[in-house]
């Protein structure tokens, strides 16, 4: 194996043979990194991932072939990588990265970590492992034609969690029960539906009108009484969904229309009892309720084009609506009793139920109907893909490396790879790398938030989950109270504080003001956590972030313009987010952008001229 | 039309659009030269999908391409490195027809693709087939032709938006539902669907638009109901592409676009036209 002895200095070419790397993911970036890293002379790399391989990576992730449907993603990227350089040495991991097995121990046995992964929240681990270890990583992610490298060194740049990332965008209740108005609303109310009829059924995923919307309501108390009337009643209140549908032996059309003067049914009942609370429509088109019956058998122009593609007719989607229907309880049966379905974007089955679910009930609320290709994309959270950014994306990975490796990290940017090219013609946009945020919740020396909540209405479970989990990204928290007893509120060991789990705040004399020290010692992370009670909190808003600290104000909200580009690819949220920082374009750079598109295989090209292109290489 | 496979093409699909895929199904690539770049090209191209890839190399492995060229090894010293790369190639996409062409290139053979990709050519031999034939070549030059149509500017979604009335006039008024912005603008062209009533509209058009949405004579129509979506229809535009020849003579090239450093692109335009005479 010839390695790349003519256009890399001696002593780097030598600590590539004998560094050990990490790889964490081995899908798009990552199968391009690994055939990069053994070409370029490393030789010893570690590879995790957790997943396994679908049909759909296939068309970009050129390491698995057919026949490795279902294996292990780590497993097979190594042994195809391995052909390229049988010499290497390459340890699969098929696991995930978040499991307390790869602690800071683990991290510290390489120089450096390599991410190409696809949610945020496995990035925030990484991220903070590699800071307690105080190794180097390469944050990556692609979207479509957008991708972006970025470098990331304790105490020299930003951690990946310096700036804040948007949140996944999340919809209030009483918009997807009462009032949608985009196709996304429908989307994800035809998503809890099949969670309510079929799967694991949600108090947070109700489909039935939401009698308690204050906007319905002309006085609050008018509300709470019409609440309390039809829970009475029963007359829109339903036992249980599931109950519902299964009383009826999941009859598609009495789901649909209306079996019983005590139940009522999804776009026919539902609709009309919408219809009565009448404030809603005083500034919103109305909707309009179907009948099975009059629909039935009414003559539609079939469709053209692709399967996927079509935009059926009202009749089209009852009748897929009853397909998809009967499909699930049948594999609802087949799973014998108390079995849940989970829903999955490549089932078709649950997705054409979805489908036909969603553009009922767009066309109820006189929205223009969507084709299942993008009801898919927008139900399943599909990120676009395409083989050619991810193999430029992880060509800019290794350029970095070997930067980082030579012992210059300082000269290390973070790369924006635009759809278009800027006003400077520029496709690939090198950036300097910020210093890290003093008021960073992860990266600062003593981590410090300030959370406005309910100290009566918040329980300990909650805190746990939502707060301490979801919103900072922690795997195992142990809270302590700042109480001068040292109260435990929570604890990562097994059956030592779930008692305390169904308890509200309050109840442990947590009020306005308190402080609680919160740690995770899988990431070597403590975070001192201040509790500003509340009573005043938006509807179906557990708690807000306010700032760092009570005497530091949130930071200044950056004006720059909007560049059109990429934080990171995610499975976290439909679109890519948006930079909120601006690209602070450097102005001695840039010989990569003229390289563009193939930067990586071009350069390596230019390197059989005997060309000491390496300078340039190292001045990126 | 061939059929797409939507499974193998899933995440593609969303960034490139189905109609842009059917064109790439009907395509049939040439690329010139099988050492690291064009490897990596081949592959791209290759897990993209178009109709058939033909990889063309005279040359033979040696040592110096193992360390770029990642489908060859050392069993493969001193055989044709088209065809050595070939069963690889070929298992990438099943749905790629993939061939090795050893042979030299010459005019009959380019003019059999729609598309031609030069990696490993002198300018000369650039020169002389960019004269035939729409190519790209390695320092990313692209000639598509002097017609090339280019049918989606931005690749965005198309504007659309629901209606709430139209009112029978000359020019006729179209108003939209306002919780939301249109995102039309003058000059825009648009089509309507699923207006009832008024459903002329549904089957004319493009109409082109001022906002304010004028759309022309519609005084004759029936009267409008109710429903309907009004949807922006992309306009295709042309543009001409110059020939490496003249380009690479073309003083626009060399119009500097970066005030960080004045002289570099001149330095590299040099660089690379030097690089052929080595």
């Amino acid at each position: 194996m010839v390695q790349l002895v003519g256009s890399l200095r001696k002593e780097l070419a030598d600590s590539l043979s004998t560094c050990k790397v990490l790889v964490v993911g081995a899908g798009g970036i990552g199968c391009e990194l690994l055939k990069n890293l053994v070409l370029t002379g490393f030789k010893n790399i570690e590879v995790i991932d957790l997943d396994t391989i679908d049909v759909s990576n296939l068309n970009r992730q050129f390491l698995f072939q057919k026949k490795h449907v279902g294996k292990s993603k780590a497993q097979v990227a190594k042994e195809s990588a391995l052909q390229f350089c049988p010499t290497a040495n390459i340890t699969a991991y098929h696991d995930s990265i978040m499991n307390p097995d790869y602690n800071v121990e683990f991290f510290r046995k390489f120089m450096l970590v390599m991410n190409a992964l696809d949610n945020r929240a496995a990035r925030n681990h990484v991220n903070r492992m590699c800071l307690a270890a105080d190794i180097p990583l390469i944050e990556s992610g692609t979207a479509g034609y957008l991708g972006q490298v970025t470098v990331i060194k304790k105490g020299l740049t930003e951690c990946y969690e310096c700036q804040p990332k948007p949140t996944q965008k999340t919809f209030p209740g009483c918009t997807i029960r009462n009032t949608p108005s985009e196709p996304i609303h429908c989307i994800v109310w035809a998503k809890y539906l099949f969670n309510q009829l079929f799967g694991e059924e949600d108090a947070d995923q109700e489909v039935s009108p939401d009698t308690a919307d204050p906007e319905a309501a002309w006085k609050p108390e008018e509300a709470a009484a019409r609440a309390t009337a039809s829970e009475k009643d029963g007359d829109i209140k339903r036992v249980s969904t599931k109950d519902w549908a299964r009383s009826t032996g999941y009859d598609p059309v009495k789901l649909f229309n209306k079996t019983h003067l005590t139940q009522t049914s999804l776009f026919k009942d539902d609709i009309m009892y919408l219809l009565t609370m009448d404030k809603l429509w005083k500034k919103r088109k109305a909707p309009t309720p179907l009948d099975w019956q009059q629909l039935e058998n009414r003559e539609e122009s079939p469709g053209s084009g692709l399967k996927d593609q079509q935009v059926l007719g009202v009749w089209g989607y009852c009748q897929l609506f009853q397909h998809s229907v009967e499909t699930l309880r049948t594999q609802l049966q087949e799973k014998g009793d108390g079995a849940e379905l989970v829903w999955d974007k490549d089932d078709p089955p649950a997705m054409d139920f979805v489908t036909a679910a969603a553009n009922l009930r767009m066309h109820i609320f006189s929205m223009n109907m969507k084709s299942r290709f993008d009801v898919k994309s927008m139900a399943g959270n599909i990120i676009p893909a395409i083989a050619t950014t991810n193999a430029v994306i992880a060509g800019l990975i290794v350029l970095e490396g070997l930067k980082i490796l030579s012992g210059e990290v300082e000269s290390c940017r973070t790369i924006f790879l635009n759809k278009c090219p800027n006003l400077r013609k520029k496709l690939l946009v090198p950036c300097v790398l910020d210093p890290p945020s003093a008021n960073c919740y992860v990266c600062a020396s003593k981590p410090e938030v300030t959370v406005k909540l309910n100290v009566h209405k918040t329980m300990v479970l909650s805190l746990q989950d939502r707060i301490l989990k979801e919103r900072f990204g922690m795997v195992a928290p142990d809270v302590q109270i700042e109480d001068g007893k040292g109260t435990i509120l929570i604890s990562s060991e097994e059956g030592e504080t779930e008692a305390n789990n169904s308890k509200f705040l309050a109840d442990f004399g947590i009020r306005n003001g308190s402080r609680l020290q919160v740690d995770d010692f899988l990431q070597d992370y403590t975070l001192l956590v201040n509790v500003l009670h509340t009573e005043e909190l938006e509807r179906d808003v557990e708690f807000e972030v306010v700032g760092e600290a009570p005497d530091k104000a949130p930071p200044p909200q950056s004006n720059q313009e909007d560049v059109n580009s990429i934080t990171n690819g995610n499975k976290d949220s439909a679109q890519p987010s948006t930079s909120s920082k601006g690209q602070h374009v450097e102005k001695e750079s840039c010989f990569l952008s003229f390289v563009s598109v193939v930067a990586f295989p071009l350069i390596l090209k230019l390197r059989e001229y005997n060309l000491r292109i390496k300078i340039y290489l190292m001045a990126l | 039309m061939t059929e797409i496979d939507e499974g193998f093409y899933s995440r593609q699909l969303y960034v490139l659009g189905h109609e842009a895929m059917h064109r790439m199904g009907a395509a049939d690539v040439l690329i010139a030269g099988m050492r690291g770049l064009g490897v990596e090209i081949a592959k791209n191209v290759i897990l993209s999908g178009v109709k058939s890839v033909t990889v063309q190399d005279e040359g033979h492995t040696g040592w110096t391409d193992l360390s770029t060229q990642f489908f060859l090894n050392e069993s493969h010293l001193g055989q044709n490195r088209a065809t050595c790369s070939l069963p690889q190639l070929s298992s990438l996409n099943s749905h790629v027809h993939v061939s090795a062409h050893p042979g030299p290139l010459d005019k009959d053979l380019l003019l059999k693709f729609q598309v031609v990709v030069l990696t490993d050519s002198s300018l000369d031999d650039q020169k002389r087939f960019a004269d035939t034939k729409d190519s790209v070549g390695n320092q990313l030059f692209c000639d598509f032709g002097k017609d090339f149509m280019v049918l989606d500017q931005d690749g965005e979604m198309p504007a659309s938006a629901m209606i709430q009335t139209i009112f029978k006039d000359n020019p006729g008024v179209v108003i939209c539902t306002d919780d939301q912005k249109h995102g039309f603008s003058d000059g825009s062209k648009v089509s309507f669907s699923g207006v009832q009533g008024m459903t002329e509209l549904n089957t004319r058009g493009p109409w082109e638009i001022k906002v304010r949405s004028y759309i022309g004579d519609i005084s004759g129509f029936s009267e409008y109901e109710r429903g309907g979506v009004v949807t922006e229809v992309k306009q295709p535009c042309t543009i001409s592409f110059k020939p490496l020849s003249e380009a690479l003579l073309d003083q626009e090239l060399l119009i500097f676009n970066d005030f960080g450093k004045m002289e570099r692109h001149k330095t590299l335009h040099l660089t690379f036209q030097a690089l052929h005479t080595l």
